[in-house]
């Protein structure tokens, strides 16, 4: 046998190697799967946060975890479709409404293969449809503005114009006006989730109308909205998770929606072979949503808290929404 | 009952004017490139590759000022790749220009996770201070309007000012001009046609750098990805609408400015929010249409000349 004949054979046994660890790994399905919304990891909030809830799990369980972020809406369903094509994932998990199309066309391709996806509903019998009372946390933090303002006017900056983002404008201005009647809610919308030089033109104008705290659920946009805060010398309350350290003593609250936990459960009792596909909602009573109202005090490198009337009320009205004694309106019904 | 007189305030044209600076600084720097005959729809690339340059420069030495030249020196090169794909090799002008907005779509997610390990978004960084005009600043409501504002806003103005005396008062700009009009004729009457496209090509690129230091160091600290948020597109309109003349683009920048500033005050009175967000476009196109008559682009342009 000379060399090459040698090389050939290496080649060829190396080939049926690759191929049966392979086939191995398709009848396995032991990994976790991810397909991250538009704008991808680094937006400090839901993506990352949704990132993080399915990679505990997948370490927790010792899974290995793939994932990818998306450029375009368009890329979705290739996407989904490649993941699902290899059989190799116990899950695959697609974050954002916007992938509520592509996925519905996917799902059905693949019955074996179980999917969740995050803030929509998709009615198969694969998929687990994570979605959250949004308009509860926004309730609460509504509250602190409603207490909190000095000027009895408070703003609202949302991303886009969509249903998800009204469910947080519902619960916010309920909340206000349940502890401030009088009080004026001036909102707008930018119109992008990815445009924080128009999100501060927002803030300012609001500002400067005599709004002097301002939630924006509006993805990176709200990271304008801090900056005018600092530049004006006013309030701002956070959306999705803990933003205060963003921008320390002008971030008196933040809405906590609760996407890690929720990621972080579904995800765990699927690679446990618990899926349970259907809707499943997360609000206050499940525990996963809330409202974070330290503020980080940076020269003390400590944390002090609102007033404690506020939190009285916050923790009050916390309990009767979980008791089912507020009906906290939402997107339809504003 | 809308009180007019708390949706049309002062402080409405002071943003009017922050807004209007990145889309003016971009639409003359169209308006040099394609009076010289190279098409340049890589202007949103270049306002973010300044934009990313300018705050990665602030974050590293501390300085804006530092990060305002560097943002701008970094839109001229990627203007010369531009230029230089299209000039030297006569490529596609649309082809290699799209190829610099890619190009600043891929790179600066990934050069912002190695710099600050977060694809989205930067650190906050030190931003350029406000600057008011000393005499100006005790008139009551001029003061308001003028300032404090960015440097960027004042240097918009004088680049309008100075871009008109260039293509208008002097005999460089009159080449600039017949080279965009009728190459062939100008390249007969001694004019250095490859010489004039380059620079011009990479003024377009340094003044749309400095438009996306306007956003990220000027109006905000920080970087964000896709900040620029088509800005630089809607520059390429505004140099349109104001007909390939700079007080044309300012005129028509200042009023998208002030019709986009308006629309923000205009969503509160009770009209779903999309109509507001119309606005802008609308009354531009309308208004523009019915005050500067048919836009005419210079004859030349787009063609490769050898």
């Amino acid at each position: 046998m000379n060399k090459r004949n040698l090389a050939v054979s290496l080649l060829l046994v190396s080939l049926l190697l690759v191929t049966i660890v392979g086939f191995t790994a398709y009848a396995a399905r032991d990994r976790v799967g991810i397909v991250l919304s538009i704008g991808g990891l680094g937006d400090k909030s839901f993506n990352d946060f949704t990132f993080a809830g399915v990679r505990w799990a997948a370490e927790a369980m010792d899974v290995p975890l793939d994932y990818v972020e998306p450029a375009a809406i368009g890329d979705f369903e290739m996407l989904l479709r490649d993941f699902a094509l290899t059989g190799q994932y116990k899950v695959i998990f697609a974050v954002g409404f916007l992938q509520a199309d592509a996925l519905a066309i996917v799902a059905p391709e693949f019955p074996e293969q179980k999917f969740i996806i995050l803030d929509a509903v998709v009615d198969e019998p694969n998929v687990a449809s994570l979605i959250f009372r949004e308009n509860e946390g926004s309730f609460l933090v509504g509250i602190v503005a409603g207490m909190m303002t000095a000027t009895n006017r408070v703003g609202f900056v949302g991303g886009m114009d969509v249903p998800i983002i009204r469910r947080f404008q519902a619960g916010f201005q309920a909340g206000v006006w349940w502890v401030n009647p009088d009080a004026i809610v001036d909102v707008t919308y930018v119109g992008s989730f990815g445009d924080p030089a128009g999100g501060k033109e927002h803030a300012l104008a609001h500002y400067g109308a005599g709004v002097d705290i301002i939630f924006a659920p509006a993805g990176k946009t709200n990271l304008g909205v801090f900056d005018a805060a600092v530049a004006t010398g006013n309030f701002a309350i956070g959306v999705d998770v803990d933003q205060a350290h963003i921008a320390p003593y002008h971030i008196i609250a933040s809405m906590i929606k609760g996407i890690d936990t929720a990621a972080y459960w579904k995800t765990r009792a699927a690679i446990e072979g618990k899926f349970e596909p259907g809707i499943h909602i997360f609000g206050l009573a499940e525990g996963v949503a809330g409202i974070c109202f330290l503020v980080p005090d940076v020269e003390r490198v400590s944390r002090v808290y609102l007033p404690e009337r506020v939190r009285a009320m916050v923790i009050g009205a916390r309990q009767m929404i979980i008791d089912g004694l507020i009906i906290i309106p939402d997107e339809d019904d504003i | 009952m809308i009180d007019i007189w708390n949706i049309v305030d002062i402080a409405l044209f002071a943003a009017m004017l922050r807004m209007a600076t990145p889309l003016v600084l971009a639409a003359i720097g169209g308006v040099f490139t394609e009076r010289a005959g190279v098409i340049n729809i890589g202007l949103e690339g270049m306002m973010m590759l300044g934009a990313f340059w300018g705050v990665a420069t602030s974050h590293w030495t501390g300085s804006p000022w530092l990060g305002m030249i560097v943002g701008m020196i970094v839109g001229g090169l990627a203007a010369l790749v531009h230029a230089f794909l299209s000039i030297k090799y006569n490529a596609n002008q649309i082809v290699s220009a799209l190829g610099i907005n890619i190009l600043a779509l891929g790179l600066t997610p990934y050069l912002s996770a190695m710099i600050w390990g977060s694809r989205g978004a930067s650190a906050a960084v030190t931003g350029l201070p406000r600057w008011e005009i000393p005499l100006i600043r005790d008139i009551p409501v001029l003061s308001e309007f003028l300032g404090p504002h960015s440097p960027t806003v004042f240097l918009m103005v004088i680049i309008v000012i100075a871009a008109h005396l260039i293509l208008f008062k002097t005999r460089w700009g009159l080449h600039i001009r017949a080279t965009g009009e009728f190459t062939k004729a100008a390249a007969t009457a001694g004019v250095n046609i490859q010489r004039t496209r380059y620079i011009c090509v990479v003024i377009s690129g340094v003044l749309a750098g400095l438009a996306g230091v306007h956003l990220a160091l000027g109006h905000l600290a920080m970087f964000s990805w896709g900040m620029t948020g088509g800005r630089g597109f809607i520059a390429l309109a505004v140099m349109i609408f104001g007909n390939w003349r700079p007080y044309r683009a300012i005129a028509a920048g200042l009023l998208f400015g002030f019709v986009d500033a308006l629309q923000i005050r205009l969503q509160g009175i009770g009209v779903p929010v999309q109509f507001p967000q119309m606005l802008p476009y609308l009354i531009t196109i309308a208004v523009l249409a019915g005050v500067m008559g048919r836009a005419r682009p210079p004859s030349d342009i787009g063609k490769p000349y050898d």
